[in-house]
Formats: structure tokens, sequence, C-alpha cells
């Protein structure tokens, strides 16, 4: 019984500190937030299935924790609003000219973030050439770029 | 027949649900089914120790509470319940019983432990007429349908039967 409630606890603990640290811990994952995962799962790993390391735990465990992910996805599909409290709605955070100083505040992503998902994507290198940049869900930032004559 | 509904576009590459397409959509839900089968019978106990694994015998004086379903390298408790009737409550405990759980921790801690012809003899000194619970925490070990045996000294062996799994 424990390979399985531990494992949910865990899924459901994490899924609270993720939804509620923003977005952006997970979105734009850097060396540190590469390491800070690492550090996280190496936390975790005792507390999974605590003294119990036979091969079927292992398994029930994983099962636990990939049937969560399946059946939330299925629940968000079902239900909207749980979409929306579990993943958030997309920002704005550049339009027309205009940088949204209190989302980029709140989402603690900056100019250069922009710039960065700018020149990624589109090799544009200054705001000008952006007509919109948007926080995605995921925690990824899209730019669409101003059309030439624009 | 498969129903084609549109075309992508430029990559010219037609939209065709097939019937591979949708085996593996079958496949797939029927994957999600298996996982929460075994999901509910981990919670039951099935897979280890749980409602459906738990067992109790008892063959007078001794009450044996355990898990009839275990894991390999997991722990396990044994609980034996007893009415003392002599200042000296011994429990033997057969080999195999003794090798598939490796005891780690006996609560209340025995007064005496001696190797015997069949396994080894636990002694816990008692006043007549007390209730005694002993609690015995292991590591299973073997895997595999075990037949294991204890017994109160003197008295009948109870059986316990013990599938381990992987």
């Amino acid at each position: 019984m424990n390979a399985v409630l531990r494992p949910a606890a865990i899924y459901f603990a994490l899924l609270l500190v993720f939804r509620l640290t923003g977005r952006r811990s997970i979105g734009d994952i850097t060396t540190f937030d590469f390491l800070l995962l690492l550090v996280i799962s190496e936390a975790l790993s005792s507390a999974l299935l605590a003294d119990d390391h036979s091969i079927t735990a292992a398994l029930i465990a994983s099962i636990t924790l990939v049937g969560l992910d399946v059946a939330l996805s299925l629940a968000k599909r079902f239900w909207p609003a749980l979409d929306q409290v579990l993943d958030d709605e997309p920002v704005v955070l550049f339009l027309n000219g205009r940088l949204q100083q209190e989302r980029l505040h709140k989402e603690r992503v900056s100019e250069d973030d922009i710039l960065e998902a700018a020149r990624q994507a589109h090799g544009i290198d200054s705001l000008d050439d952006i007509r919109c940049a948007v926080l995605e869900r995921r925690g990824k930032i899209s730019v669409m770029p101003r059309r030439s004559g624009t | 027949m498969p129903r084609r509904t549109s075309k992508t576009g430029n990559l010219n590459k037609d939209l065709i649900v097939s019937a591979s397409e949708r085996r593996s959509w079958w496949v797939e839900r029927a994957t999600w089914i298996g996982m929460l089968m075994i999901v509910i019978v981990a919670l039951s106990g099935g897979l280890g120790v749980g409602g459906f694994s738990h067992a109790i015998v008892t063959t007078l004086p001794l009450t044996v509470h355990y898990d009839r379903i275990l894991r390999s390298d997991s722990p396990s408790t044994i609980t034996v319940r007893a009415v003392a009737t002599d200042t000296m409550l011994q429990v033997e405990l057969d080999s195999i019983l003794s090798g598939v759980h490796t005891t780690t921790f006996f609560s209340p801690t025995p007064d005496g432990m001696s190797p015997t012809t069949a396994g080894s003899i636990a002694t816990w000194r008692v006043n007549p007429g007390d209730s005694v619970s002993i609690v015995a925490v292991s590591t299973v070990h073997g895997i595999g349908r075990h037949i294991a045996r204890l017994r109160r000294v003197p008295g009948e062996w109870i059986a316990l039967t013990l599938t381990v799994l992987p």
C-alpha cells in the first residue's frame, strides 16, 4: 500500500510546490535548475519507497506516478477549470512596442529573456522587430516578429 | 477502411487515421487500464503488505499476525500473541521462516536465543497469566513460495504460507 501512497503524496506535493513557485521553475531550465532537480530527486528517493528495495515496489511506484500523470491529463481535458488551475494561462509580456513591466516583474522575466527567445527563434536582436512576446503555459517565451512594413 | 480527414498542406502528408494508429491507441488505453488494475491490486495488498495479504493464524495458545504476500528486500512485521502459562515463553522458528525473514528487531528483546535442529528458539521471561505480544520486524529474502513454521515450545507447529515477490 505504501508503494502507492508515498509516490502519490510526493507527486501532489511536488505539483503544488512547482505550481506555487511559478512556471519559470521548469520552463527555461538553466544549469542550476538542472542541479536543483538532481538534488530534489536525490532527497525524495529515500522518501519514495522508504526501506522497500524490491523490484515490485519500484514498479508499483513508477506505475503510480505515470498513472497519476495520465489521470491528471485526462482530468484537465474533461474539466478545463482544472487545466487553468494546474497550468495557468499564457501571459503577454511585450505588445506593440511596449514592455508589460508589471507582468515581467511578477513572472520574473527580464527584457533579456525576451531578446534571448527572439534571437533563438527568429534571429531578432532588437525589441523594435518584435510585435508580441508571450510567456506560454509551459514556461517558454514565444516571440512573434513584426512583419516588414508594419 | 481508414477515413481520410485532411492533408497537412505543404508537407503533402495524408492525415489518415490508419488501422495501426487505432491499434496503438487501443493498446495505450488497455495499458492505462492495466496500470489502474495494478495500482488497485497493490493498494489492496495483492502485491505485498496490505489488507489482502494480512493473515491471522490461531493455534492456541499462539496467535500469529503476518503477511502472506511479501516483497524481497522489503521490511515485514510478524506479531505473535500468547498468554503466558509459565515464567518462560519460548517460541521456536523453523529454518525456512528464519531464512525468509531476517529479523532486524524484536520487541520485547528476547532474553535468550538458541539454535535447534529445526531452526532457533527465542526465550522471554514472563509472568504467568500475562498476555504477551511479540513484534518481529524483519527484512524479507528468498523469492518464491514457502511454507514456514513456528510454535510455542512445547506445542504444535503453526504453518505460515509465504509468497515472496521480486
